[in-house]
């Protein structure tokens, strides 16, 4: 395949729409053709962007498509909503919604809690353990989900419960909400104490009201914790319709309503549509109108629909035989909602900062470093002095093809640390590590938190320069190296999580310099934090000279490396190879870093170049298995 | 009024698609999401992409009896979408010669300051970037990226060869690239 077929079929392979032999050519011909490679990761650059721009997005108003829709209605309700969406959204939501429950309050919960009523339940203690983001999320990124439809489809999960805010929703096939997770939701395993006093004998109905929106219904577990053989579960129902404003309005288009104004008059009519700020309202025999929700002191309706619920409703029926008045329970579930991160700052110290004052010596800088766990609460429920604990770890997401996400078993963890206790204790768990924090605290719905979770002094970071011209054709990219090891000041596992580098100006001022990921770091092992390209090293690499015969081809290239700093660096040159590598030629030291990866080292002295070529051969049919005489494998 | 006549009065292409009122309407809301998308990718705002949305389904509720089913539904809702911003857009520049064409991106929230400014610079620079691109390669860009239209849907649409289509999108996206070059470090994938 030559290079300008393969620019038209870039698009193709971009957008998942190419396959076939088409396909497995142009994956060929990308292997080798830089120029093509260059292009094809430029296009995906371009649209991780696009993809970026569109977070955020905010839920849909509900679409009015009714009959009796007329034009001019509409189009004013548009343009008010843009007007008075930032004044009077809210103070008017919040109006209404407050109205409702009242209302409600009065008709529905007396008749369908009445005989409820004696039963008391109280939380004796919670407990959250947050999982940390599965690396399934980080494969397509956040955003990447939503734009393709193709992968959306393994990240489906068909919600018994209402809609979180950072998914979409859709009516699927079977005209079952399908809930579309634009980013990770979060998924937390909470564990919920609470003593139920004045269970009735026989028949009894139990229900836990504060439970958050995200629940998987299907993961809840009621557990007697007295063990009592007394007292069996006979059933579980999850309810969450809920009676928010909104849903009520909803059930109410096409019907109709009364309208009681601020000034004390009455409007009857029926509802045409609503958003947050406007109802449309058509008054019987007239035409319809638009009535601003700022006016209105209450709306009110001719009966209650059925099946709505103030909150997210946890049922149980249990049969009772027992005859203790008090019993504690515990009910275990998973939620989504709750996500946690890792954050951390590494500063530079001042006086290391100098360059290294050996010409022949390697630079070391000297930093600190904090690492801190923000946990963020978007469940819809206040969970209070609670027990949190945040699990670092890759679990697995296990994607069933009916759409269903689920969680458990893991991979590789480290080895348990004797770190000192700090604000949060890290444990070692299965194959994870598990940060508690050893007192209780409050995470408020709508909440972000942040605690301290690893501190280390003086840690020792080894300037090294990486050049991969596939990732940047004409720049190395500096990298510090540095040993998790207590020796060096920290010696703790490491979750993964977003580093920012400060380091001090010349008035030594700490200024933030660059940012990168660490994945997961197990103690001992060492940590590579790439920051951004080196100003005075110069790099070019061109391919001088290919040959083919048959199926086996040898592709030379040359590598200049140009040093204006003052003191000698040695780079790593990264030379990406097609696997079926067999043989390669390079006066320089290298060696196989993975398949298809080779390192060469180069030193280049102060002020001079370096110049080398390294030539490989491969062949698809019979190729592979490359090795470097200089071993290090 | 068109709105209010009788179902039965329905014109007879829709029911030679074998679509029916309600299955319209049920097409036309599983597409809005996408619609709405297709719409921000043009505008670049939330709050308006809303109110295109809004208006641009209406016109295609009311105009119901025009849908023959010969495009499939998803791209006859996306053409009635693109000429609803069309027309908007030289409504609006005929209006308020003194008041620009928005041109600002709204951002997803994030609650770091850090990642909030470094992403903000982003995002600026994608609006900018994408503004700078001839309208033509942003709608194919819009349709595709946002809307989640194939590039044969896309080329439906705007009634031009998919090859053309492919190619638009292809200078688009390499042109993109170029332009938040700077960025490039963030947007490894």
């Amino acid at each position: 395949m030559n290079c300008e077929r393969a620019g038209e079929l870039l698009i193709d392979l971009l957008y998942g729409e190419l396959d076939g032999p088409s396909r497995a050519d142009l994956l060929k011909h990308l292997a080798t053709c830089r120029c093509c490679a260059d292009e094809y990761a430029s296009l995906r650059r371009a649209r991780s962007a696009l993809g970026r721009l569109a977070a955020g997005e905010p839920p849909m108003r509900p679409l009015a498509l009714g009959e009796g829709t007329p034009r001019a209605a509409r189009v004013a309700v548009a343009s008010r909503f843009r007007r008075w969406r930032l004044v009077a959204g809210v103070a008017a939501a919040a109006l209404i919604l407050g109205v409702l429950v009242a209302l409600l309050h009065h008709h529905v919960i007396p008749t369908a809690i009445a005989r409820d009523m004696p039963v008391e339940i109280k939380r004796t203690g919670v407990s959250l353990t947050i999982l940390s983001r599965p690396p399934e999320w980080d494969r397509f990124g956040d955003d990447d989900l939503l734009a393709n439809q193709g992968l959306v489809q393994h990240f489906v999960r068909q919600l018994p419960g209402p809609v979180q805010p950072t998914v979409q929703t859709a009516m699927g096939a079977a005209g079952n909400p399908v809930t579309y997770f634009s980013r990770w939701p979060g998924l937390a395993l909470v564990r919920d104490q609470r003593i139920i006093r004045h269970i009735r004998p026989g028949e009894a109905e139990v229900r836990f009201t504060d439970v958050p929106a995200g629940i998987w219904a299907d993961s809840v577990r009621l557990r007697c914790l007295d063990g009592g053989q007394d007292l069996a579960v006979l059933e579980q129902n999850y309810q969450f319709d809920l009676a928010s404003a909104e849903a009520v309005l909803a059930k109410h288009v096409d019907q109709t309503v009364g309208i009681r104004f601020k000034d004390g008059q009455e409007a009857r009519g029926t509802l045409l549509s609503f958003d947050p700020n406007t109802l449309v309202i058509r008054p019987a025999g007239e035409g319809p109108r638009t009535i601003a929700r700022q006016q209105i002191a209450a709306v009110t309706f001719e009966k209650l629909p059925q099946g709505l619920l103030t909150t997210p409703t946890l049922v149980w029926q249990l049969a009772n035989s027992g005859q203790a008045d008090e019993r504690q329970f515990e009910v275990d579930y998973l939620t989504t909602g709750l996500s946690w991160r890792a954050d951390y700052v590494v500063k530079l110290r001042p006086a290391a900062n100098a360059e290294a004052s050996d010409a022949k010596s390697a630079i070391v800088d000297h930093a600190d470093l904090v690492g801190y766990a923000t946990v963020v609460n978007k469940s819809g429920v206040t969970y209070e002095d609670a027990q949190l604990k945040l699990m670092a770890g890759d679990v697995n997401l296990l994607i069933r093809p009916s759409g269903y996400l689920l969680v458990w078993n893991g991979i590789e963890g480290g080895k348990d640390s004797n770190g000192e206790p700090e604000q949060m204790e890290e444990k070692s768990f299965f194959e994870y590590h598990l940060y508690t924090l050893t007192r209780p605290t409050t995470i408020a719905n709508n909440e972000t938190k942040q605690l301290e979770m690893v501190s280390g002094q003086g840690l020792a970071l080894r300037r090294a320069y990486v050049y991969d011209p596939g990732e940047n054709p004409t720049a190395a990219r500096v990298v510090s190296e540095m040993e998790n090891t207590e020796a060096n000041g920290l010696g703790k596992p490491l979750p993964k999580g977003v580093v920012r580098l400060y380091a001090p100006d010349p008035e030594g001022v700490q200024t933030y310099v660059a940012q990168t990921e660490i994945d997961h770091t197990p103690v001992k092992e060492k940590l590579r934090l790439p920051w951004g390209h080196a100003f005075d090293i110069a790099c070019q690499w061109r391919e001088v000279n290919t040959r083919h015969a048959g199926d086996d081809h040898q592709i030379t290239a040359e590598c200049s490396l140009r040093n204006h700093k003052a003191h000698d660096v040695t780079v790593t040159v990264i030379v990406h190879v097609p696997p079926s590598t067999y043989a390669a030629e390079c006066a320089l030291p290298w060696h196989v870093r993975e398949v298809g990866v080779v390192e060469v080292t180069a030193v280049v002295p102060a002020g001079r170049e370096t110049k080398f070529t390294f030539s490989h051969r491969f062949n698809n049919l019979s190729g592979g298995g490359l090795r470097s005489p200089y071993g290090k494998e | 009024m068109t709105d209010d006549r009788p179902e039965e009065t329905l014109g007879n292409p829709l029911r030679l698609a074998g679509y029916d009122a309600e299955r319209l309407r049920a097409g036309l809301v599983e597409a809005a999401p996408a619609v709405r998308r297709f719409l921000f990718g043009l505008c670049g705002d939330w709050h308006r992409s809303e109110d295109l949305l809004q208006e641009s389904l209406l016109k295609a509720w009311q105009n119901r009896d025009r849908f023959d089913g010969r495009a499939g539904l998803k791209t006859w809702v996306f053409t009635i979408a693109r000429n609803h911003w069309l027309t908007n857009l030289r409504q609006q520049a005929r209006r308020s010669r003194e008041e620009p064409v928005s041109e600002s991106y709204e951002m997803g929230q994030d609650s770091r300051p850090e990642a909030a400014a470094s992403r903000g610079e982003l995002a600026e620079a994608v609006a900018r970037a994408l503004a700078r691109l001839p309208s033509e390669q942003r709608e194919v860009l819009a349709l595709r990226e946002h809307g989640g239209l194939t590039v044969a849907e896309v080329a439906a649409v705007l009634g031009v060869p998919v090859g053309t289509a492919k190619s638009r999108a292809r200078y688009a996206l390499v042109r993109l690239a170029e332009d938040l070059e700077p960025f490039r470090q963030e947007l490894e994938p």
